[in-house]
């Protein structure tokens, strides 16, 4: 990646999202999303399938209609703008790459109907090629590469008609994970020179965590919560946000309910002069390399309890009494059950 | 091409040019002949009536479901040891075994009934060695006779049977016959409980069309069988050419309508609700496992060996056309002797056959691009269609298909006499129109099947609108469905007779129609000649055709 061929220029557009509804006969799918995402931020969509992430960018797109709402992007009301002329990148789960056109000809595409005069495309779609690490397969055909370069070649041909906006829907999924971490790392690079904003759908936690600078947890067709993503993670707004990010416990004190990570729980002798203390029994433990999992019953209730690993720490056996405790400033006071 | 960039309902209008066209000149027509068979002077169901008292009809009505379904039984039977070597050989043998099926396959189906009057007539290639070899004193009478019938229908109905089998065959898990034979399966068992469960459906859907197909066969009963083998299609030709009975014609196209639809119908329910033209033509891609294995029982030995006879029989009649049409005697005896080419220079001679190849180039000249604007432009609207009614919508593009062509010549004759089309190629190359639509929707559907939507999606986020979408996105994804579609209506409409003997006249006879004339006056050397061009034209048609298919993987 060569950041210097281009400058920093904000290309970037905001986008707002205002009161959007659709519903696909009966199915009520967005129920009412309202957003505003600044120029140049990454914003993911993180839900379970089905929670209506690639219906809201289709309708960022223009390939569908809300049934009401307003959608702006910089600015400008989109209602009645067809998809070919709201410049925007798009980037297929399936990299939707035309089988009958070469890497170089699938990049240009977008230009040619810019009508760019010939010698611009040609110069733009080299830039574009060297940028992405493809130089020298412009004139393989799609089938010739493998998935990396497949979705490279999307991504290319997504932001050589600087677009206004970056929509990228689960692009990553079908690919392993250390291609995965790579592409996530080129993604990131190249949001940062283009000064593009993304609007990037996913289901994969980590990813969302990974890449975003502002994370939209969709559940059913509604906006669960927003924020970045360390917000998120420590301060869940919900059960659901708490559960669908990580693990978390969740308890009950002084009639409020109380979100807990298990890294936030210390144990043993960790525990001195901590607000809250419990103990327990070990029902089960699970060595994850870096960490250990405890999962320790108290009473009728389970708690899940992470422990950096230290190799001089005592070996804990199933069925031994364990002390728990956390701090109430770690733990996150939820809305409502 | 705006209506690319069109949600779906708007896409779906590029049904319309299609339907509009099948109904103008499928539906009304055969509408019209199901109420012509309502008017008989002597009341509303006389005809129908004519068919159950009259001797000539009832017999004549059994004979055709009689023949239907014994040459619907000799096809799956011949095909089974058919299929299953082609599946069970290496890929190099398999592609030559192929040819032989496909070959006769495209070969039209008035030159293999030349073929086989050559062979089996009284003083024909097969009597002759017989009588030769001494294993016979006086000839065999193999045509004008049930089996001179049986044999031409099968011999041109089977391959309908052989090519969805070796499907079901390369398709079959070897795992599966591994895993019974570990269980302690026989041999014989293996076949019973597996193997032929497995391939039935296919072999069904085969039956089907074989049987559809026979209801309505004209030209061989009429060239190779006596005249106890008189099928439907020709009683009633019968009536129309020799006793201008409408109502009674009209009631017998009725009925054999009627019964195919119930037919295809039934195949369609038993298939789970796909079309029998639904999958796509059997892939020559590669496969998990084969039937081939290093183990073989003396039934699988048995099964292939019993299929080499069944492929001479296939293609017999491909290889002796050409030799015959080279012998100088005028008679077509056997062996050829003093090898001339006089008969072709008699076909250029005499501009009765140029003429005739001029007016069959004339109509798929129309035919052709007819059917390949018409389908593709279906195939692509029904994407815009969904549930019910898309299953409907399919099932109407599809039905020219099993519809007898008989009953299509006879309502079409009815509507274009007077409007004076049959001098001209207009008429015709209608009739091939909706013969061949079917064919190029089912083809460019299949590859349609195979493209990503998204894509459309990908070209307008770039900008691009309906008419660069369909030329640059579109088309080239469907064009070896439109190419392969094209070629086979050019063969559909080059091959075709029975509409041809009615929506045509002296003038405007296409070369299938003078072949037929000169086949049921007497069989002849040019005839040969003629046929033996044909073969070869076809040869090079299924070479392209292949090709096609191969890029199209
Ligand atoms: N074209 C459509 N017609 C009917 N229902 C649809 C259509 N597209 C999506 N849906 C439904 O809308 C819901 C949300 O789908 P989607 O936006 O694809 O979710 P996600 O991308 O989060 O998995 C799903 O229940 C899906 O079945
Ligand atoms: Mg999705």
């Amino acid at each position: 990646m060569t950041a210097s061929t281009r400058s920093q220029s904000a290309l970037g557009q905001s986008v707002e999202l205002e009161n959007i509804r659709k519903s696909y006969g009966q199915t009520e799918v967005l129920k009412g999303i309202s957003l505003h995402v600044a120029p140049g931020r990454f914003c993911t969509f993180l839900g379970a399938s089905g929670s209506g992430k690639s219906t809201l960018l289709k309708i960022l797109a223009g390939f569908e209609k809300p049934d009401s709402g307003l959608l702006k992007i910089g600015g400008r009301d989109m209602a009645g703008v067809p998809v070919r002329k709201r410049n925007i990148g798009m980037v297929f789960q399936n990299y939707a790459l035309f089988p009958n056109m070469n890497v170089a000809q699938n990049i240009a595409f977008g230009l040619k109907t810019r009508k760019l005069d010939k010698a611009e495309i040609h110069r733009r779609v080299n830039e574009m090629l060297e940028m992405t690490g493809l130089q020298g397969l412009g004139t393989r055909l799609p089938t010739e590469l493998s998935g990396g370069q497949q979705q490279r070649v999307a991504l290319a041909r997504a932001l050589v008609i600087r677009p206004d906006l970056l929509l990228m829907d689960e692009p990553l999924g079908a690919l392993d994970r250390a291609i995965r971490q790579s592409l996530q790392g080129q993604i990131k690079d190249i949001q940062r020179v283009f000064g593009i904003t993304i609007l990037f759908v996913t289901h994969d936690q980590e990813e969302a965590l990974h890449l975003s600078d502002e994370i939209v947890v969709m559940k059913n067709g509604t906006i669960e919560q927003v924020g970045p993503p360390r917000t998120l993670y420590t301060r869940p707004a919900s059960r659901f946000v708490g559960n669908f990010l990580g693990e978390c416990n969740f308890l009950h004190l002084d009639g409020h309910d109380y979100a807990v990570r298990p890294e936030a729980i210390a144990t043993g002798a960790d525990t001195e002069g901590l607000d809250i203390h419990l103990e327990g029994e070990i029902r089960q433990i699970t060595f994850l390399g870096p960490s250990q999992r405890f999962s320790v019953s108290v009473g009728d209730r389970n708690f899940t309890v992470t422990r950096p690993l230290r190799p001089n720490d005592e070996e804990l056996a199933v069925g031994t009494r364990l002390r728990i405790g956390f701090r109430l400033a770690d733990a996150t006071r939820l809305a409502s059950g | 091409m705006k209506w690319l960039s069109l949600p779906r309902p708007g896409r779906s209008l590029a049904i319309l040019p299609m339907a509009m066209f099948l109904v103008l000149f499928f539906i009304l027509p055969l509408l019209r002949l199901c109420l012509l068979s309502l008017s008989d002077p002597a009341g509303p169901f006389a005809a129908y009536l004519r068919l159950i008292s009259v001797p000539a009809y009832r017999s004549g009505l059994l004979a055709t479901f009689g023949i239907a379904g014994m040459v619907t039984v000799l096809s799956v039977v011949v095909s089974y040891p058919v299929a299953y070597l082609m599946a069970s050989v290496g890929p190099r043998l398999a592609a030559l075994l192929g040819l032989c099926v496909l070959l006769p396959f495209w070969t039209s189906s008035l030159v293999r009934t030349t073929a086989w009057i050559i062979l089996l007539q009284r003083y024909g290639v097969i009597n002759t060695l017989l009588l030769e070899a001494g294993l016979i004193r006086t000839p065999i009478a193999f045509i004008y006779n049930l089996s001179g019938v049986l044999i031409g229908m099968t011999h041109v109905l089977m391959p309908f049977v052989v090519l969805p089998l070796y499907g079901a065959f390369r398709g079959l898990d070897r795992g599966l016959l591994d895993a019974a034979e570990s269980l302690g399966a026989t041999p014989f068992t293996l076949y019973r409980r597996i193997i032929l469960p497995l391939t039935a459906r296919s072999a069904f859907a085969g039956a089907a069309i074989v049987f559809m197909s026979a209801l309505g066969y004209y030209v061989t009963p009429a060239l190779m069988g006596g005249a106890r083998e008189t099928m439907a299609a020709q009683l009633i030709a019968f009536n129309i050419e020799d006793q201008l009975d409408w109502p009674t014609a009209s009631a017998l196209s009725t009925v054999i309508i009627v019964v195919s639809l119930v037919i295809f119908a039934a195949a369609h329910i038993l298939g789970g609700g796909k079309s029998l033209f639904g999958g796509s033509a059997p892939s020559t891609r590669g496969v998990s496992g084969t039937t081939s294995s290093p183990r073989r029982s003396a039934l699988d030995w048995a099964l292939a060996t019993s299929a080499v006879p069944i492929l001479v029989f296939l293609v017999m009649p491909i290889l002796i056309i050409a030799p015959m049409s080279l012998g100088s005697s005028p008679f077509l005896s056997f062996p050829p002797r003093d090898l001339t080419l006089h008969w072709y220079r008699l076909i250029v001679t005499q501009s009765q056959w140029v003429y005739a190849l001029w007016n069959s180039l004339a109509v798929a000249a129309i035919a052709v691009p007819g059917a390949s604007l018409l389908g593709t432009f279906a195939a692509i609207g029904l994407d815009g269609l969904r549930g019910r009614l898309r299953a409907m919508t399919e099932i109407l593009m599809v039905t020219p298909i099993i519809t007898p062509a008989i009953a299509l010549a006879l309502g079409l004759y009815y509507e274009f006499a007077p409007l004076r089309l049959l001098s001209g190629h207009w008429g015709l190359g209608i009739g091939h129109i909706v013969l061949a639509a079917p064919l190029v929707f089912v083809s460019v559907r299949t590859s349609l099947s195979r493209f990503d939507p998204t894509l459309i999606q990908a070209a307008q986020a770039l900008g691009a609108g309906g008419l660069r979408i369909g030329a640059q996105v579109l088309l080239p994804a469907i064009t070896p469905g439109l190419a392969a579609g094209a070629i086979f209506a050019f063969i559909t409409s080059f091959d075709e007779v029975i509409m041809s003997l009615f929506l045509t006249n002296v003038r405007s006879r296409t070369l299938p129609r003078l072949i037929y004339e000169n086949v049921s006056e007497d069989i002849n050397p040019t005839v040969a000649a003629v046929s033996t061009l044909i073969v070869f034209a076809t040869l090079l048609i299924l070479l392209m055709h292949v090709t096609i298919v191969r890029r199209r993987s």
